[in-house]
């Protein structure tokens, strides 16, 4: 039972670390909570299955998929994020709140309030390992988003745009000066981090086999969750937090009420900030006058 | 304040007041009627917020959660307790003003964007427990047959008593909110959204005066919570889910944080507007959505407000550290 519990947590866990990873690397760049995080990867998940259902190739589709959901990371980016870069940090947030409301709303004109059964993309076998009930969905979860995870930090270690990345993030102005196109950076950021979300939600709802309005508003927590548990503008800390969030709610679930899951999200997520805002990895500061 | 100014509010004052007045007796369409309720439910809950956010600085996305309370208490205490009115209104009150002091204690060390998470995490958490808590709440279901409010034997059946109760109600809400902000505790708050720091190095206690903003903003949510309760006759758990939450922030932000008047005009906006177009009233969350962000493109600061966006947070050095070491572990 435990063991169950501990790896349908990792699998969830996975899946949170790889929605949090893109949202953590726009938020170390531009220190800006994207409230339409989820909501662009819920849309990304609603194109995917249109596409399924019209008997597309499953990873045509799941490709397409991800790479609609990057452009419309760009567009949102471009259209209302890059404006009010210099303002204030609550401005992008509040306009972040209502291209969270438009996508929300769009895809409820589009697709409807319901929620939808997603097409079984992975196989549902289970194997059985020295007694231990090991489901092959779950393995293949965890080691597609293992993949991608380790993907992008290689992307961002090793490649040129990488370092672009990390330049941006430590210092915008400096970057700039020193002939790095930090407005292309950014909009590949955004483009990065909504196609991985995408991804993320894309494997969500193969898990559930649902896709669904709402998981848009509670990916962005749940993002954010991780995030937070991880430590800000850290790759792995995001993992991390990720990973200790779903497991969090798996045994929650399992141990106490399913019905109280989504509220020890939130619940870790306060006592992290009220406590430990700096998360698992990051280190204290103090606040300089 | 120059005369011209004293007199124009003065004269704008007993204008809208007669309009307010005399509207019931003008217009007798139920619909309209309905949608004034709604407005004056909506411009307490509006002023509340605006003390918080706009005023204190404290940037909440979690208003629908006092609003939910006051609601609920009043649902609760009136089916189960057969509470008579005026005295649900008041425990509604000062129970949502308990909870908004519980989320007031987190503002300590929490702040900006941040502490924005935080309001939405109770907000969701206080929406779950209304969902989950069956034996006391009926879950999804709700609770229907909230009696109607009744002050000695006078019962307020009609739309029409209820726009004279709430009207006394909003215009209380007005009246307190506006001493308050004219007050010591006013110029503190405002001290305190300029520059936490400098206001606690004069002397301003900032641990009390951010726990009063969102006490106070919480007391009047529960005020038109009891009242939504009281009118609607229901309460199910849907009616205060963030969403509810956005529209109040929206009504603040629209009109002006900071703005008394701006805010009464922000409520205003965001009530009617959709019911002026009711073909587009189920995408009346896209509009809202599109409006947020046209608003943040072109006008940050609101219709009337004063305070731009840029005070309520400032980039601070904590997170530039925080930041840049983040980035050193990240390159290891």
């Amino acid at each position: 039972m435990l063991s169950q519990q501990l790896i349908n947590g990792l699998t969830v866990g996975s899946i949170y670390a790889l929605i949090a990873i893109g949202y953590g690397l726009a938020y170390s760049i531009l220190e800006m909570i994207n409230f339409a995080h989820g909501d662009t990867y819920m849309f990304g998940t609603f194109v995917c299955l249109t596409f399924l259902e019209n008997g597309m190739n499953p990873f045509l589709s799941v490709f397409l998929a991800i790479l609609i959901g990057g452009l419309l990371g760009v567009v949102i980016e471009r259209l209302a994020y890059r404006p009010l870069r210099a303002a204030s940090r609550i401005a992008p947030m509040i306009s972040a709140v209502g291209v969270a409301l438009v996508l929300r709303n769009g895809a409820q004109l589009i697709w409807g309030p319901a929620a939808y059964s997603f097409p079984p993309l992975l196989p549902r076998v289970v194997l059985f390992v020295f007694g231990l009930r090991l489901p092959v969905l779950q393995l293949y979860i965890f080691a597609i988003a293992a993949v991608l995870v380790l993907a992008i930090s290689v992307l961002l270690k090793r490649l040129r745009l990488g370092w672009a990345v990390r330049a941006v993030s430590q210092d915008l102005e400096a970057a700039r000066l020193m002939g790095i196109p930090v407005d292309r950076v950014i909009t590949l950021i955004y483009a990065l981090g909504a196609g991985l979300g995408v991804a993320g939600g894309i494997l969500y709802s193969t898990y559930y086999s649902t896709v669904f309005i709402g998981m848009g508003f509670s990916g962005t927590m749940k993002a954010f969750t991780a995030c937070i548990l991880g430590g800000i503008g850290n790759l792995y800390g995001a993992c991390l937090g990720g990973i200790v969030l779903g497991v969090a709610e798996s045994l929650t679930a399992g141990y106490v009420s399913s019905a109280y899951r989504d509220a020890i999200t939130f619940g870790l997520l306060i006592i992290m900030l009220v406590f430990r805002p700096s998360g698992i990895l990051g280190r204290k500061t103090s606040q300089k006058v | 304040m120059h005369k011209r100014t004293v007199a124009t509010r003065i004269v704008g004052f007993c204008l809208g007041g007669t309009i307010l007045l005399l509207l019931p007796l003008v217009v007798r369409n139920d619909y309209v009627l309905r949608v004034a309720n709604m407005m004056l439910i909506y411009s307490m809950l509006s002023l509340g917020l605006n003390l918080t956010t706009g005023f204190a600085g404290q940037l909440s996305l979690g208003h629908a959660a006092f609003y939910g309370i006051g609601a609920y208490s009043t649902a609760i205490l009136a089916l189960r307790l057969s509470l008579p009115f005026p005295w649900t209104l008041l425990c509604s009150a000062v129970i949502a003003c308990i909870f908004g002091l519980l989320l007031g204690i987190p503002t300590l060390r929490v702040a900006g964007d941040y502490l924005c998470i935080v309001t939405i995490g109770f907000a969701e958490i206080v929406r779950l427990v209304f969902l989950n808590w069956m034996s006391l709440t009926r879950g999804p279901m709700g609770l229907p047959g909230v009696p109607p409010a009744q002050l000695f034997s006078f019962v307020f059946l009609d739309n029409r008593s209820y726009y004279y109760l709430f009207l006394v109600l909003a215009s209380a809400t007005l009246f307190v909110i506006w001493r308050i902000v004219g007050s010591q505790i006013g110029r503190a708050f405002i001290a305190i959204r300029e520059d936490p720091i400098a206001a606690s190095a004069m002397g301003v206690s900032i641990v009390y005066y951010k726990i009063l903003a969102f006490a106070i903003g919480a007391f009047f949510a529960g005020i038109a919570g009891s009242c939504f309760a009281h009118y609607l006759m229901f309460v199910g758990p849907n009616s205060f889910n963030v969403d509810e939450s956005l529209i109040m922030l929206q009504t603040v932000i629209l009109g002006g944080l900071g703005s008394i008047p701006g805010c009464l005009l922000g409520t205003a906006i965001i009530v009617v507007l959709p019911e002026l177009f009711r073909p587009i009233y189920m995408y009346r969350m896209l509009w809202s959505g599109i409006l947020l962000i046209m608003l943040m493109l072109w006008k940050p600061q609101g219709i009337m407000g004063k305070v731009t966006l840029g005070h309520l947070v400032r980039r601070n050095k904590l997170f530039a550290s925080l930041k840049s070491k983040a980035v050193g572990l990240m390159r290891k």
